[in-house]
């Protein structure tokens, strides 16, 4: 910049800072300009970040689609899945099986996962709809656990903990300049990312708005209230289970094409902890609040590398502190998952009375 | 009282900016060079992933600061054994100007996604990871001192079926990659030498409970057990099969080659065997040189992995001051003239891929409480791996 | 060996070992989901810190307890399990004071992500505190083998059964015949009444957390002794699997999970010794999934149908 520009930035100070707060309290009228400059933001963010940022930025991207689809479970339906990084595998795997094995594009195979890893969902959904809460909680937990050790031990098929090797990156053919392969690019991943996220936004923003959106409000603060007044709650909740596992199985996939490798150590059960953390801590069912989550999750690990033994330790502890401090998430306004209520609902177990 | 709050901040940044001076001024004599250490740091293998640090940081401290060209760092950096966190390290690591060397990834289920962008950044990666595929991609970058796991299985078979002639051999496995994989290719030489296979199965990593697959073990009738995990592991395996009564002759690749693994097991691992790089070990003054190093200054015996860390710091130490330059492709081509480079390993060459010839596997076995060196395995010529 | 019979028998041995190990643990879980349904994800770190607290013990006593012999045996184990079971006794408690109670008002996620926390923090304390290598854990009763009926099984394996379940028996005496033990049942059933019934709602949940975690740090001296070796993350395993016996045999229940555990445990040790011991946890996990689809409320919690 030199003398030049810090003397003239100097003289016109007032003014900027005038002319900005204009604009802001401008964008800050519009929800639509607020989100546009946002956007418009992280396109910046896409073209000036070094590769590190840029990494940071697609798993952020990867972690706000996964938590966005839990959203939809936990935070719209109310349904607790501990084991929601089985769809994210799901999806991974088939992209990775099927573009090693046929060399399926991987445009074909990005949708595709994502209408695989909503039929799973149904399927695990299905024998489920009767558990409630916590017992729900531990079954999809186990749901997880099988589907990451089966990976791990059909070695025939997923060739075991070896992983997939040599997935084919996205291609795309540019008319006139001939094929663009993604291979190692960051930017290009941050930007197919990007895109992906504004489209989950949009849909849950939608989905949030709509008919089954209110289904899924009124079998949250009550089921039997919400059976009675016509809503049908086993489509309802079949539908929060498909539609969830479908935003997983398509981040699987886009995790296939980037990495262009899987191995089932991406799928622990430690993952579907982290999503879930990412969708409570930014506040259930608040769409700014998951994306703020993923930010917090996987952003603040990476700063806090500088304290590397202590990492982990601090971040515990910030887990125990943003509880304590904020229960209803970052930007969670109410309370989103199984409602206050339910203490006074006739208690379903009998506890510790002792039957004889 | 807000002026003097101002007043203040003025002395402080003006403070602060004069150290800063002089701090810049004190390095400017000697320019920094990190080196990376990316491993699983935290989790549940950080008991194996730590030990690369403390390797690197013995190597270090062997040298005079002032008489090395370069102000040398070492950056730990925890991959928490994820193949997503690993490629973020990976381009951290790219794009960090000062980085000139990199000690790890310690999985190959993080080394290989990570690799294209090490070789990306002809950045030296010398990775602990063993799965052989790493250096066949045709990455000119990635230097090996550590054996791979093809070479384990070959020399713990020439031994087990070749000399010993154990004809029913079970063999037990952790379920990670160079479980599964040395143990199948154990499994193939040992079915070429005529070898009944009395089982073949895989325990989850980290399991304490040894006790069912050991009892449908001591069904098979089998005279010999090859136990491809970890020491911690290796050591609750033998002390369950000791509290079953059984007693056989158990041999394992490098990863239970640890003074830990007596530590841990006590009497009951007396007679285990294993496959370790090198010839006599003990018998080398530089490695026993590491090894009282290492226990002087942690307190406790090194662990199979930190001695080749230890090894790497060294080799790229010595290519840097070669180089002279802080340029990452002048330093690959260094690593290239300082080896042949006799170490705590023995003698330190790598091939054309990047390996380690160094390719005399130790069978070494547990003896009155103390590891003991026992002969070299004969490969025979055709089985060395190409 | 001699035939299958043995086999199954031995089977048998090492399920009920490890088994009564999770019903342990699974107590602890169970007492406090019934009292304050939530799940305490740090439990099973608890347990860990209790080998760990056996282990510094041990160290501090390491001059008589090589000697020990005998009487003195007895005085060094007493001393370990004392202390483990004081030190996790308070942790237990200060980890409900400080990261639940003031949460308890709110959603049944807040409490999860909190314990999450907790977890995470203790685990990653004892891993800066000691080391991340796995530590050998002193085996203080001298092994002794005994043969019956073609199985094979140690002391130290009777000495855990049985005193998992006098722990047990104690634990289920107490909360049926004490007044503290009414008192944590009539909250467990409806909290808010107990308190206007003049149960000291905030006293019970405390013991709650006490108990849970003196039993606990119980099984940690118990596994150390078995295993012989601890290391910092053996909570994580060790809790999954607790929690998961807690739920088979009906969350809530405390004899459920006792029968969840030694459920849990035979059906591992069986799996994984006939079908592989790669599946060991599909197994474990199956048979969970499986009795929760026909009987959603576990085992032994009663039945209860989708509505009122």
């Amino acid at each position: 910049m030199g003398g030049f520009g810090r003397s003239g930035s100097r003289r016109s100070r007032p003014k900027l800072t005038e002319r900005l707060r204009r604009a802001s309290r401008f964008i800050g009228r519009s929800r639509h300009l607020q989100l546009l400059a946002l956007l418009a933001a992280l396109v910046v963010f896409g073209l000036q970040a070094d590769e590190y940022l840029l990494d940071i930025g697609v798993l952020v991207g990867i972690y706000s689609i996964l938590g966005l689809g839990l959203s939809i479970v936990i935070g719209q339906a109310g349904l607790l899945d501990l084991g929601y990084i089985a769809f994210y595998a799901i999806g991974a795997y088939w992209t990775a099986l099927l573009s090693t094995y046929f060399g399926v594009p991987f445009w074909l195979l990005l949708p595709s996962a994502a209408a695989l890893a909503a039929v799973f969902g149904v399927l695990l959904g299905y024998p489920t709809l009767r558990l409630r809460g916590d017992y729900l909680a531990i079954v999809t937990l186990g749901f997880g656990e099988i589907i990451r050790i089966t990976l791990n031990n059909w070695r025939q098929l997923t060739n075991g903990p070896m992983g997939i090797m040599g997935i084919g990156h996205p291609r795309l053919a540019l008319p006139g300049l001939g094929a663009f392969d993604f291979g190692l690019n960051v930017q290009a991943y941050y930007f197919l990312i990007l895109v992906l996220d504004v489209v989950a936004v949009f849909v849950v923003a939608r989905l949030a708005r709509s008919r089954v959106g209110l289904a899924w409000k009124a079998i949250r603060e009550d089921e039997l209230a919400a059976g009675a007044m016509g809503v049908n709650v086993r489509r309802a909740k079949l539908l929060a289970f498909a539609l969830g596992a479908a935003f997983a199985g398509a981040a699987g996939s886009f995790f296939a094409g980037r990495v262009g490798f899987v191995s089932p150590e991406s799928f622990t059960f430690v993952e579907s902890v982290l999503v879930v953390c990412i969708v409570v801590i930014g506040g259930s069912a608040s769409i700014a609040g998951v994306i703020l989550g993923a930010v917090v999750f996987i952003g603040l690990p990476e700063l806090l590398r500088e304290v590397a033994r202590f990492r982990m330790l601090a971040f515990g502890l910030g887990m125990v502190v943003l509880m304590l401090t904020r229960p209803q998430g970052l930007l969670g306004q109410e309370w989103m998952g199984e409602p206050e209520k339910s203490r006074t609902e006739p208690e379903p177990e009998p506890a510790l009375v002792p039957d004889l | 009282m807000r002026r003097r709050v101002a007043g203040n901040l003025w002395i402080i940044g003006g403070l602060l900016l004069l150290a800063l001076g002089l701090a810049t001024g004190a390095v400017a004599q000697q320019q920094k060079v990190v080196i990376a250490v990316t491993s699983p740091q935290s989790g549940p293998q950080a008991a194996w992933g730590s030990e690369l640090i403390r390797g690197a940081e013995l190597a270090l401290a062997e040298y005079d600061p002032k008489k090395l060209k370069f102000k040398y760092e070492i950056l730990p950096l925890d991959d928490q054994a994820d193949p997503k966190v690993g490629l973020t390290v990976a381009n951290k690591l790219k794009v960090d100007k000062d980085v000139m060397g990199v000690i790890g990834p310690w999985n190959s289920g993080v080394a290989i996604p990570a690799s294209p962008v090490y070789s990306e950044a002809k950045l030296p990666l010398f990775a602990i990871a063993s799965d052989p595929k790493l250096t066949r991609q045709g990455f000119t970058n990635i230097f090996r001192t550590v054996s791979t796991n093809d070479f384990q299985a070959i020399g713990g078979e020439a031994y087990l079926v070749g000399e010993l002639k154990k004809k029913r051999v079970a063999i037990i496995h952790d379920n990670t990659i160079p479980g599964v994989t040395i143990s199948e290719i154990f499994r193939d030489m040992a079915k070429k030498d005529k070898a009944e296979i009395v089982m073949f199965e895989g325990v989850s990593w980290g399991e304490r409970d040894w006790s069912p697959v050991l009892t449908s073990l001591k069904q098979k009738n089998a005279d010999a057990l090859y136990l491809v995990t970890v020491f911690a592991d290796v050591a609750l395996a033998m002390k369950q099969m000791k509290d079953l009564g059984m007693n056989l002759t158990v041999l394992g690749p490098d990863g239970m080659y640890s003074d830990e693994l007596i530590t841990l097991g006590g009497p009951a691992v007396e007679g285990a065997c294993a496959t370790a790089l090198g010839a006599d070990v003990n018998k080398l003054p530089s490695a026993s040189k590491f090894v009282s190093a290492f226990k002087a200054k942690y307190n406790e015996s090194p662990q199979q992995y930190s001695v080749f860390a230890y090894e790497d710091m060294h080799i790229l130490i010595k290519a840097i001051e070669k180089a002279g330059k802080k340029d990452r492709a002048a330093i690959l081509k260094a690593v290239r003239e300082v080896t042949p480079y006799d170490g705590a390993l023995g003698r330190t060459a790598f091939n054309g891929r990047g390996d380690t010839v160094n390719q005399v596997i130790g069978i070494f076995c547990v003896k009155d409480g103390k590891w003991g060196y026992l002969k070299t395995a004969d490969i025979p010529k055709d089985r060395m791996p190409k | 060996m001699e035939g299958w019979g043995a086999v199954y028998l031995q089977q048998v041995v090492n399920g009920l070992t490890i088994g009564s190990v999770y019903a342990l643990i699974a107590l602890g879980y169970t007492m406090v989901y019934g009292v304050l349904e939530m799940i305490n994800f740090a439990h099973g770190d608890v347990f860990m810190v209790g080998s760990f607290v056996g282990l510094l013990v041990l160290a501090l006593l390491a001059p008589s307890s090589s000697a020990a012999a005998g009487g003195g045996l007895l005085l060094v184990l007493g001393a370990v399990f004392l202390g483990a079971m004081a030190s996790c006794g308070s942790l237990g408690v200060t980890i409900e004071r400080v990261a639940y109670r003031p949460l308890r008002a709110s959603s049944r996620l807040g409490p999860l992500i909190s314990a999450l926390g907790v977890s995470l923090f203790i685990q990653n304390a004892v891993m800066l505190l000691v080391g991340a290598r796995p530590k050998a854990f002193p085996q203080l009763i001298p092994k002794q083998l005994y043969h019956v009926g073609g199985a094979v099984f140690t002391n130290v394996q009777v000495i855990i059964l049985l005193a998992s379940l006098l722990l047990m028996l104690a634990l289920d005496q107490f909360v049926r015949r004490t007044r503290w033990g009414r008192a944590m049942r009539a909250v467990a059933q409806d909290a808010e009444a107990a308190g206007f019934m003049g149960v000291e709602v905030n006293s019970v949940v405390t013991l709650t957390f006490l108990l849970g975690s003196i039993l606990a740090a119980g099984a940690g001296i118990m596994v150390g002794l078995y295993y012989g070796i601890v290391d910092f993350f053996m909570g994580y395993v060790a809790g999954l699997k607790a929690f998961t016996a807690a739920v088979l045999g009906g969350i809530g229940n405390l004899r459920g999970a006792m029968l969840g555990g030694l459920l849990l445990g035979l059906a591992e040790s069986f799996g994984a010794g006939f079908v592989g011991a790669h599946w060991r946890d599909v197994i474990a996990f199956g048979v969970l999934i499986t009795v929760l689809v026909l009987r959603p409320g576990g085992l032994l919690g009663e039945h209860l149908p989708e509505k009122v």
